[in-house]
């Protein structure tokens, strides 16, 4: 096996066992138009980074989480990574609350409702999925 | 109309003085009483307000939630402010990582992860940010 197929391999147990069906779809979907960044992001983003043993699954999650947001116009990764969320253990509650965390952070040192339109966009990111796992309203 | 608050835990003090007494002790709490009194001193007439703002909000109404813990509360600020680019920000906050129970492989681990989402630039910077805020420190 070659060193690339290793590093893909073991990129995709991690990402099956996090992500689930999310993930592999965004996979499949770079197909037909880059299957060369689907790679990457498996090879490297989850072979190399998320199977680190250094942060919990679920540490892991926060991190992502605080900078998708923080990133904005990143709802569709929202979306798959509020999923991860809850599949390593975070609850609703714990989502929203650091979605709630990371509007202070945002735009802070700017001003402060620099950080609410991006705190807005990440929950109701955020809604839709619990929606979808019929997890409304939060507890 | 009522406010819509979910948090459930109602804070007995939960006045305007209420919250800035809170936030002023977790304030110290994370980022050390030197920081705060350095920034007390340093505020002026147009800064006051600010100030003011930081104390009841960031800390008095959102750090003291009962949600999250104070760690991964660091997590999450960490990855923002590495995503946001705010560097002076970040260098407090990894001090408060640490004082919040973060060791400094997790501190990295958190820094490395940045690397994917917003790009090996803003990972570097962070990086040279985390080491300098480290050293001072020790």
């Amino acid at each position: 096996m070659t060193e690339r197929q290793r590093q893909f391999d073991s990129g995709m147990a991690v990402l099956d066992s996090i992500d689930g069906k999310a993930g592999t779809a965004v996979i499949d979907a770079l197909a037909d138009i880059s299957p060369e960044l689907a790679h990457q992001v498996v090879a490297w983003g989850f072979g190399e980074i998320y199977s680190r043993s250094g942060l919990t699954p679920r540490d892991r999650q926060l991190v992502t989480l605080g900078m998708l947001t923080a990133l904005g116009g990143c709802e569709p990764q929202l979306d798959v990574h509020v999923n991860a969320a809850l599949n390593v253990g975070l609850t609703p509650h714990q989502i929203v609350e650091a979605l709630l965390h990371t509007a202070v952070y945002c735009g802070f040192p700017r001003a402060v409702y620099c950080g609410f339109p991006r705190a807005l966009n990440a929950t109701f990111a955020a809604k839709q999925v619990f929606a979808d796992r019929e997890l409304l309203p939060i507890s | 109309m009522t406010s819509p608050d979910t948090s459930g835990t109602e804070h007995p003090a939960d006045t305007d003085d209420g919250r800035r007494a809170r936030g002023f002790a977790v304030r110290r709490e994370v980022l050390g009483d030197a920081h705060v009194d350095r920034a007390v001193a340093a505020t002026t007439e147009l800064t006051a307000d600010f100030q003011d703002l930081i104390t009841r909000y960031a800390w008095g109404e959102i750090w003291t939630r009962p949600g999250l813990d104070r760690r991964s509360r660091s997590l999450i600020t960490l990855t923002a402010l590495v995503a946001g680019g705010h560097h002076e920000e970040l260098a407090l906050h990894v001090r408060a990582a640490r004082r919040n129970g973060l060791s400094v492989a997790e501190i990295g681990e958190c820094l490395l992860q940045c690397a994917i989402y917003c790009g090996v630039p803003a990972a570097n910077a962070a990086f040279a940010v985390a080491r300098a805020a480290l050293a001072d420190e020790s």
